[in-house]
């Protein structure tokens, strides 16, 4: 397996005012090629701070990188121009968020949208396209769904539609922050279904960012847990899951609901 | 016995739409019946739209039934003033930051609600001990708190109104994991000391399987299956009720 990305001694602050809130303290990170990583933890804890920060969507106004590196298929995403960023946004990292509602613009159609990404990535076609990513994602209504907005769709169809956006470009690398936790049980599991068989159809990365164990045990191979901006525990799922070294880990396996009485 | 709540054939329509688009009728329950007894709890299950909400705001005296009886303690729900709902049932709400008001302390917002027993102002501090809030914080905002803090606060402003139902909606699922595992245990501590009943409205069934002897799953309005909590979980009957079962994702113990 080859190293897709490597994350080298990140460290993140939050400046409001003059208070300094460190949010990701000397992280040390790395993605192979194919593989999907689990990064769990609980909120605050700086795991959506991380996942920005590869791509370099944290506000700048507030949010400082004051030390480290991402390499990403061998260059130094802190230190690459702006252009050269957004292509490799959407084009070599694709990026989904939790709630696709507020990630698609309520006053254009599906259609309108889809179109206008797949133009900017240069896709020839884009309308036919724009079809064959929709049954990519298994939306078989496809003339319905482009010609809707966003709000005569369903949660579970608005994050299809984000996935088919994220995917379009053929990323070798998906970040997935919280994809399912607006949606429904039986909609959660579709989607993560979904995103398993996309990410072996398109040997691609993944990178699930969750506060999910569970999650994180059915979908990944290995997995990082992060508490207060450090990385405390990572390794292989199963182990993690079965032998938890850190305390903090420990307490958060005892915490998941069960379902036995 | 008299049960606690008894419903029977309730339905509620919604209309929507109408301004500019069609106007549309939707039925968010249709002709649910159910009985709790006293001491006992009952989660409501179902996915978001299986109108679980809708019925626990009925019962709660929030919304009026288009359709149906509801007799709550022996009496017609239609005969009770509203000062009798709110003794009868008090609501704890999903989350916690906008159901208490940022302009009043905690002590008072818990005040209010100890006032409606009749009792002495005092008790609220013994009601923050029970929830396991420091006495201190009885002075402070609800913006002042951490999400667990509120929704103790939360929960103690229901208690303290000594209701014989506590309808709890989504009651922990938007705190994080630790902070759930501890609000379940506090609300299974309270049912045991003060033998008070739960109607736990949840799409959680870890949640439900915590705190309720029995359950009833809904979806679309309809109840597709009641029961033990524990039978229906070791073995559902309803196709839906596999589904979502099957569909929670687990923690796997083998690699």
């Amino acid at each position: 397996m080859s190293r897709l990305l490597e994350i080298q001694n990140l460290s993140v602050e939050y400046r409001r005012g003059r208070q300094v809130i460190p949010a990701v303290r000397h992280v040390n990170l790395t993605v192979e090629a194919g593989e999907t990583l689990g990064l769990v933890g609980e909120s605050g804890c700086g795991k959506s701070t991380l996942a920005l920060s590869i791509l370099k969507l944290l506000p700048e106004t507030e949010a400082k990188i004051t030390g480290g590196r991402i390499v990403f298929e061998g260059r130094n995403l802190l230190q690459s121009p702006v252009e050269t960023l957004r292509k490799i946004r959407g084009e070599r990292i694709g990026m989904i968020f939790q709630d696709p509602f507020s990630s698609l613009n309520p006053v254009f159609t599906i259609g309108n949208q889809m179109t206008e990404t797949l133009v900017w990535h240069n896709l020839s076609h884009p309308s036919r396209k724009a079809r064959e990513l929709l049954a990519q994602v298994q939306l078989t209504d496809a003339e319905r769904i482009l010609s809707s907005y966003p709000h005569q769709i369903s949660g579970g169809q608005r994050q299809r539609v984000m996935i088919a956006l994220a995917i379009c470009a053929k990323p070798k690398l998906l970040i997935a922050d919280e994809p399912t936790t607006a949606l429904d049980v039986t909609i959660q599991k579709e989607i993560m279904d979904l995103l398993i068989q996309l990410q072996k159809e398109l040997n691609m990365s993944v990178i699930l960012v969750t506060h999910n164990l569970a999650l994180v045990s059915q979908n990944t191979k290995r997995c990082a847990v992060m508490n207060a901006g450090e990385i405390v525990e990572e390794g292989m799922t199963g182990d993690v899951i079965q032998h938890p070294h850190h305390p903090y880990t420990q307490t958060l396996l005892r915490c998941v609901p069960s379902l036995a009485r | 016995m008299t049960p606690l709540i008894e419903a029977s054939g309730l339905t509620k329509r919604y209309r929507t739409g109408g301004v500019f688009g069609r106007q549309r009728i939707l039925a968010a329950l249709i002709k649910v019946s159910l009985t709790l007894q006293e001491g006992e709890s009952l989660g409501l299950v179902g996915e978001s739209g299986s109108g679980k909400t809708t019925l626990g705001k009925i019962i709660a005296g929030l919304l009026d039934p288009d359709e149906g009886m509801l007799t709550l303690a022996g009496r017609s729900s239609t005969t009770l003033k509203r000062l009798d709902r709110a003794r009868f049932a008090q609501m704890i709400f999903q989350d916690p930051a906008t159901s208490l008001n940022p302009k009043l302390s905690v002590g008072t917002q818990i005040g209010e609600a100890v006032r409606l027993t009749g009792n002495r102002i005092e008790e609220v501090e013994v009601w923050m001990d029970r929830v396991g809030l420091n006495r201190e914080m009885c002075t402070a905002y609800p913006h002042q708190l951490s999400g667990g803090q509120k929704q103790r606060a939360n929960i103690a402003r229901a208690i303290a109104a000594r209701p014989r139902v506590a309808i709890a909606d989504e009651p922990v699922s938007s705190l994080d994991l630790s902070i759930q595992a501890q609000i379940l245990r506090l609300l299974s501590d309270l049912k045991r000391s003060l033998g008070i009943s739960y109607l736990v409205i949840s799409h959680d069934l870890g949640v439900v399987a915590a705190l309720c002897e029995r359950m009833i799953v809904l979806k679309d309005g309809i109840v597709q299956e009641e029961g033990e909590t524990s039978n229906i979980l070791k073995n559902p009957q309803h196709p839906y009720t596999q589904k979502l079962l099957s569909s929670i994702p687990r923690l796997r113990t083998g690699s």
